[in-house]
């Protein structure tokens, strides 16, 4: 096993078997994707839990784009006009991107901390550009024709964190969960979707817009959504409206895509997803996970490329040096408003 | 270790939705910027002010002033205003008819990429 870590995974992590603490018993779309292009990669940050220092900042300003739409939805509902609402959600908004000190002074979020000057000059994820672009994305859609569905409590289907048996049981006598998070389910007339927002530096208008939304058939994670879309809402879902935000330098734009699916698909998915689940046990099982090298390159470039590249001996020294612990957790919960 | 997969079952979720929710209107699904190429990069500098100073220091005036700010600027993108840099981008720019019926050289010559010997 030269080829692993001695890192032990996180045991307090709820998706994971107490049984086999490398066994992942909650299983999210990050987690399903991960496995599936690289096992090592898996390993290395969602079962270990490592993160590059310089990619760090893109889960928190995910996570603050999302919040935004789900406090705008609440204040919404509780029948708040849209200016009222777009306050509060900039306000919230406000707080999160607060970091204090230790001194307990207060200071903006410096998104690009680990980035060089050089990368930080090209990144487009500022605070500002964030507040731009919840601004003029809550503006152009405050009369959406989608309408967010209202939950039997009353309660905006935004943010909805979903987990439900998927039909299962591993070795432990555990029982797989498929869990995750539903930006938001909307209804287009009177068909049921869920909605996904996505944030992209690449251009989403004119002659690549086919190429934008086209990733997304097939797609896991958006065959994933329809599915639990499906089983958490008992009723039927026609597949994802995906949300797009272009962050540029001094703009954002917007532009939705569909990515529909059928029941045959939803099967396939389904069965795929069990094959799959029951790959990543064996591996942990076995202690190990392959390194699939021909997705080293892809993607720009793997995350973990600089680990995987090095001797195995020295790979933990590596990790500790670039990277950052950020354990992934599939069943901790959003949308707690 | 392996079983037979099982329809999924069981959803932890209460919170069904309710259906009787139905959309009317008949908004367009997606309300595209003009595709004008910017970069208001350089007019950030008012607002960016805010952005500089204690986060928790911002008063309601400072947050109307910011929604004020970007609304200003979105009308401005949809006016089609180019900034300051893509205006000067385009005054730079040689207009196609210039470029008709002279060589590569010439042309070369007349962006200032090379020279006539």
């Amino acid at each position: 096993m030269a080829q692993q870590t001695n890192q032990e995974p996180q045991d307090a992590r709820l998706s994971f078997s107490k049984i086999n603490p490398r066994l992942q018993i909650a299983w999210d779309s990050v987690s399903l994707g991960a496995y599936k292009k690289c096992p090592r990669y898996y390993q290395l940050s969602v079962v270990e839990g490592w993160q590059p220092k310089n990619q760090s900042h893109h889960l928190r300003y995910g996570i603050l784009y999302h919040r935004a739409g789900e406090v705008y939805e609440h204040n919404r509902f509780e029948g708040k006009t849209h200016d009222e609402a777009l306050l509060a959600c900039l306000w919230d908004l406000r707080d999160g991107c607060v970091d204090t000190l230790e001194d307990g002074s207060t200071v903006w979020w410096n998104p690009h901390e680990f980035l060089s000057e050089e990368r930080a000059k090209r990144d487009v994820k500022t605070i500002e550009a964030l507040f731009r672009t919840v601004v003029w994305y809550l503006d152009q859609f405050e009369h959406d024709v989608l309408k967010t569905v209202r939950l039997k409590n009353g309660k905006p289907a935004v943010e909805l964190s979903f987990r439900y048996e998927f039909g299962y049981e591993f070795y432990t006598g555990e029982t797989m969960l498929h869990s995750g998070h539903l930006d938001r389910v909307a209804m287009l007339g009177n068909l049921c979707y869920v909605v996904d927002k996505k944030t992209t530096g690449t251009t989403i208008s004119g002659n690549s817009s086919w190429g934008f939304f086209a990733k997304y058939s097939p797609d896991g994670q958006m065959s994933g959504y329809t599915f639990a879309g499906q089983v958490v809402l008992d009723t039927p879902v026609h597949g994802v409206i995906i949300d797009a935000a272009q962050i540029a330098k001094g703009f954002s734009r917007f532009e939705r895509g569909f990515s529909m699916r059928t029941k045959g698909q939803l099967e396939e998915w389904h069965h795929d997803t069990l094959q799959v689940v029951k790959e990543a046990e064996a591996s942990a099982i076995a202690g190990h996970w392959r390194m699939n090298d021909s997705a080293c390159d892809m993607y720009g470039g793997c995350a973990m490329r600089g680990i995987c590249s090095k001797d195995p001996a020295v790979r933990e020294a590596y990790l500790k040096s670039d990277y950052i612990k950020r354990p992934w957790d599939p069943l901790k919960v959003r949308g707690d408003i | 270790m392996s079983q037979e997969p099982a329809p999924p079952t069981q959803p932890s979720s209460s919170e069904n939705l309710d259906s009787s929710q139905e959309a009317t209107a008949e908004a367009p699904l997606s309300a595209d910027l003009p595709e004008v190429e910017v970069d208001l990069s350089g007019e950030e500098d008012s607002i960016s002010v805010l952005f500089g100073g204690d986060p928790m220091r911002w008063n309601e005036q400072d947050m109307a002033r910011m929604v004020a700010h970007l609304r200003e600027k979105r009308i401005k993108l949809d006016a089609g205003e180019k900034t300051p840099k893509a205006k000067k981008a385009a005054a730079e720019k040689v207009p196609k008819e210039e470029l008709k019926g002279i060589s590569g050289l010439d042309l070369l010559g007349k962006l200032g990429l090379g020279s006539k010997s």
